[in-house]
């Protein structure tokens, strides 16, 4: 029994696509792109136009303007590197086009790094914003400190509560994909030790 | 020539060098696309999804290298793309060929004449490698020579070589060969 035969005899079981198939996937791919891109953008603009509002008509102090300027530099920061990723070539059909130059190795390697650059910029944006949330938050915590008997609890609970989610959340996926990065990457190391490229 | 029939030309050449590279390689890709997915209804969209890629790559295709090569590397790369988003492949539960090697000798399987169970076992074993030793298992399972495989994997051909070595061993073992195959 020869692997080799058992392997190649195989019957076919996926149709192969036409062409005008071929055409017609990518044009939906590339709306459904665009969509994503456009819900993206939006969002983006509407949250930083809100911060925008509160810091314009409710903050007036120095400490509170440095905690909300840390917001709306995570949200600038977030929102242009949305801009700029929009602007360069979908990621899928970046991948397609580098697929047939690299060796499997390189290939590989640059599509992690693409990945690590992404998650280190969305940890850029996420620093200052959860530091400004953090700054914004403690004056209020303070305050509920000094006069427990006061109702203000009442007016933090819900937005403390969205904080808090926000940030164990936040750590719980940093450190999620910390790990798979360094699994990743160690595979990899590993990989180019043993065949080191020609 | 105006840029609308030079664009037009463009496409023929890349639908003709599509309806090439899948009448030559079409066989392969499917069967590329069963080593990477276990569940039907996935293995069909990463079939569609490789079969994309080829197509939209062939339009920077320049002959630098054969078309078989160029084929092989999209589909490879894609593969391996696909497992790493899908986050699937837990790489740490997936194996090398030596540590495959070095596992205990399955003698106690059963002899089978039936292809289908021959074939399951074969997905089984190329299922728990890791991408790289996975592409060269398939490649040489094409009858790719070493020169081929480490043009496609980047690897230099001289440890392709020590890999289809471990890849023999294993396949003469797991199908009671005795000699490889």
């Amino acid at each position: 029994m020869n692997p080799r035969t058992i392997w190649q005899s195989q019957e076919m079981e996926n149709p192969t696509m036409t062409v005008h198939e071929l055409r017609e996937k990518v044009k939906s791919l590339r709306a459904k792109a665009r969509s994503t891109m456009i819900f993206n953008l939006v969002t983006a603009l509407v949250v930083t136009a809100i911060f925008i509002r509160v810091f314009v008509l409710y903050v007036h102090g120095w400490y509170g303007r440095i905690s909300w300027s840390l917001v709306l530099a995570g949200t600038f920061y977030m929102l242009g590197y949305l801009v700029y990723e929009s602007l360069r070539l979908k990621r899928t059909e970046r991948v397609d086009m580098d697929a047939g130059i690299s060796s499997c190795l390189r290939f590989y390697r640059r599509m992690l790094e693409q990945k690590r650059q992404h998650a280190r910029h969305m940890t850029f944006a996420a620093v200052p914003l959860v530091a400004g949330g953090l700054m914004s938050f403690l004056p209020a915590l303070a305050l509920t400190i000094q006069h427990p008997d006061g109702n203000v609890w009442v007016r933090l609970f819900p937005f403390s509560v969205i904080l808090v989610t926000w940030f164990v959340l936040f750590w719980i996926m940093r450190r999620r994909l910390r790990r798979d990065f360094h699994r990743e990457f160690a595979t990899l190391e590993n990989l180019e030790r043993e065949f080191p490229d020609r | 020539m105006g840029q609308t029939e030079r664009v037009r030309g463009e496409n023929v050449r890349q639908d003709d060098l599509f309806q090439d590279a899948i009448t030559r390689y079409g066989a392969a890709m499917d069967r590329l696309a069963r080593a990477y997915e276990a569940d039907p209804e996935k293995r069909r969209d990463l079939s569609q999804e490789i079969q994309l890629a080829i197509w939209k790559s062939l339009d920077r295709f320049e002959a630098r290298c054969s078309l078989r090569t160029w084929v092989y590397r999209v589909a490879h790369n894609t593969a391996a793309n696909y497992i790493v988003r899908q986050r699937r492949s837990n790489i740490s539960n997936l194996s090398t060929l030596e540590e495959i090697e070095s596992s205990p000798d399955p003698t106690n399987h059963q002899r089978t004449a039936e292809e289908r169970i021959a074939i399951d076992r074969l997905l089984q074993l190329i299922h728990r490698l890791k991408p790289m030793d996975r592409q060269v298992m398939l490649l040489y399972l094409e009858d790719l020579d070493a020169e081929s495989i480490g043009e496609i994997t980047g690897i230099s051909a001289g440890n392709v070589r020590v890999l289809i070595h471990r890849v023999k061993i294993i396949l003469a073992r797991q199908f009671h060969e005795g000699k490889h195959p």
